[in-house]
């Protein structure tokens, strides 16, 4: 019997022994891997922070990972972009905010809730090494949450670089930063 | 959204009869239809004032620009008059919201509606802006009188503001992150009545920063602006910034607005 005759009769069940047989032609399948794969990378972000307004400016953000073998890298690279730009947005700006005396959430809207937009997200540079994972048989990792990952961290490590603190809470808000900026040097305030 | 009746007449003196109990005009939109969207303001009736030719002119008239309470922002943004004779008030409009806003929103709506956050008192307070309505005229000094209230009378209908020509005069918008509405907008201007500095989104209305203004008529540059103090009091705080943050950038602010006035 031809594969294209199977197809066609499970999809058009006219002719079926429906007492017997649900129409549709089904299979799954589960991939149980022996282990977890191990993906790593290193990203570099570097600022210029105003400690007048708590203002910072990305100069620049340069990301390697290494996602073993890569499939398909236009979706790889967007992937790490859009985490990275994921990241820097709970870095910087989003915050839930409720009300203390009455629970109603107060950034109910994007009016209130802050989203990083195109101009607070910097061009990223983007580069891969491939070491592939030797217990999968694509040698693939896993590339979805290393942007969100990496990006946090960066970032803070630069602020706090830059402003000689050794913590900052995260969203470090612009006011958050001009504290922190006051509480480092005195002097400037 | 409830629902409610539209007008759009032709002339001025079809919108004022039209517009009776809670009626109301529409000049743009940009902030009453957002409101009635989520059912924070109802009317029975909206009489749009977008039809009306004589309230969209701009023009240069004695020693100013008068600008048509329907002129919507990119069209103050970009008109060549007022890019010559208030080259600032040019600016603020075409830094109001995004294209779309700039394309309905327009001087007269904004100015009505007196958003403590908005742009556009600042430069009808610091440049004692005339308001013309269908019933008088009011200077831009006494006009904002508190949270979202002018001095208008129900039903009076503005038809022009015209500012003076300034050329000294610029206006920096510190945004709140996620509306872009000023978290802390300044405009500082030096005229011949002395330095004007007029803030917005501190309070529930626009008001002058006479500390900075002190500062800035004994020496007009960005290093006295910033030294100037503010009086936490006069700010009003909330999640996207604390009195004392706010009150501590308005020098800040100031003092690039100086810098760009400087630079014209």
């Amino acid at each position: 019997v031809p594969w294209g005759s199977v197809a066609l009769t499970a999809y058009v069940p006219h002719n079926y022994p429906l007492e017997t047989l649900e129409p549709g032609l089904n299979e799954n399948a589960f991939y149980d891997p022996t282990n977890f794969t191990y993906p790593s990378g290193s990203y570099v972000c570097e600022v210029e922070v105003d400690p007048a307004t708590g203002e910072v400016h990305i100069e620049r953000f340069t990301a390697c990972d290494d996602f073993g073998n890569i499939v398909n890298p236009m979706i790889v690279e967007g992937q790490v972009q859009g985490g990275i730009a994921q990241g820097l947005g709970q870095a910087m700006m989003e915050e839930a905010t409720y009300d203390r005396s009455t629970g109603q959430l107060l950034t109910g809207s994007y009016m209130d809730y802050a989203m990083p937009r195109a101009e607070d997200v910097p061009n990223i540079a983007i580069s891969n090494t491939v070491t592939p994972c030797t217990h999968n048989p694509l040698g693939v990792k896993g590339c979805g949450e290393a942007g969100a990952i990496g990006s946090p961290a960066a970032y803070i490590n630069a602020v706090t670089d830059a402003l000689g603190v050794r913590d900052l809470a995260m969203p470090a808000t612009r006011e958050r930063v001009w504290r922190a900026a006051r509480s480092a040097a005195p002097a400037q305030a | 959204m409830y629902a409610f009746e539209y007008q759009r007449p032709s002339d001025a003196a079809t919108a004022r009869a039209a517009v009776s109990g809670d009626a109301r005009y529409l000049a743009g939109g940009q902030s009453l239809v957002q409101a009635m969207r989520l059912r924070l303001s109802r009317s029975d009736r909206l009489v749009d004032l977008g039809g009306i030719a004589e309230l969209r002119a701009i023009r240069a008239e004695g020693s100013g620009v008068t600008i048509g309470a329907m002129a919507t922002h990119h069209a103050v943004a970009t008109n060549a008059d007022v890019l010559r004779l208030c080259p600032a008030v040019a600016e603020l409009a075409g830094g109001i919201g995004d294209p779309m806003v700039r394309s309905m929103g327009t001087i007269g709506g904004a100015v009505a509606n007196a958003d403590p956050a908005q742009c556009y008192p600042t430069a009808v307070l610091a440049l004692d802006a005339t308001i013309t309505t269908d019933r008088r005229t009011l200077q831009g000094a006494g006009f904002f009188k508190g949270f979202f209230e002018t001095a208008l009378e129900p039903g009076e209908l503005i038809r022009s503001i015209s500012f003076p020509a300034v050329k000294t005069a610029a206006y920096v918008k510190f945004k709140q992150p996620a509306s872009r509405f000023a978290l802390v907008g300044v405009f500082v201007a030096r005229t011949d009545a002395g330095v004007r500095v007029a803030v917005t989104g501190c309070a529930a209305a626009v008001f002058r920063a006479q500390a900075v203004e002190q500062a800035l008529a004994a020496s007009f540059t960005p290093e006295a602006a910033r030294k100037a103090v503010v009086d936490v009091g006069l700010v009003t705080g909330d999640m996207h910034g604390s009195a004392e943050y706010r009150a501590a950038m308005i020098p800040v602010m100031a003092s690039r607005a100086v810098e760009k006035a400087l630079a014209r």
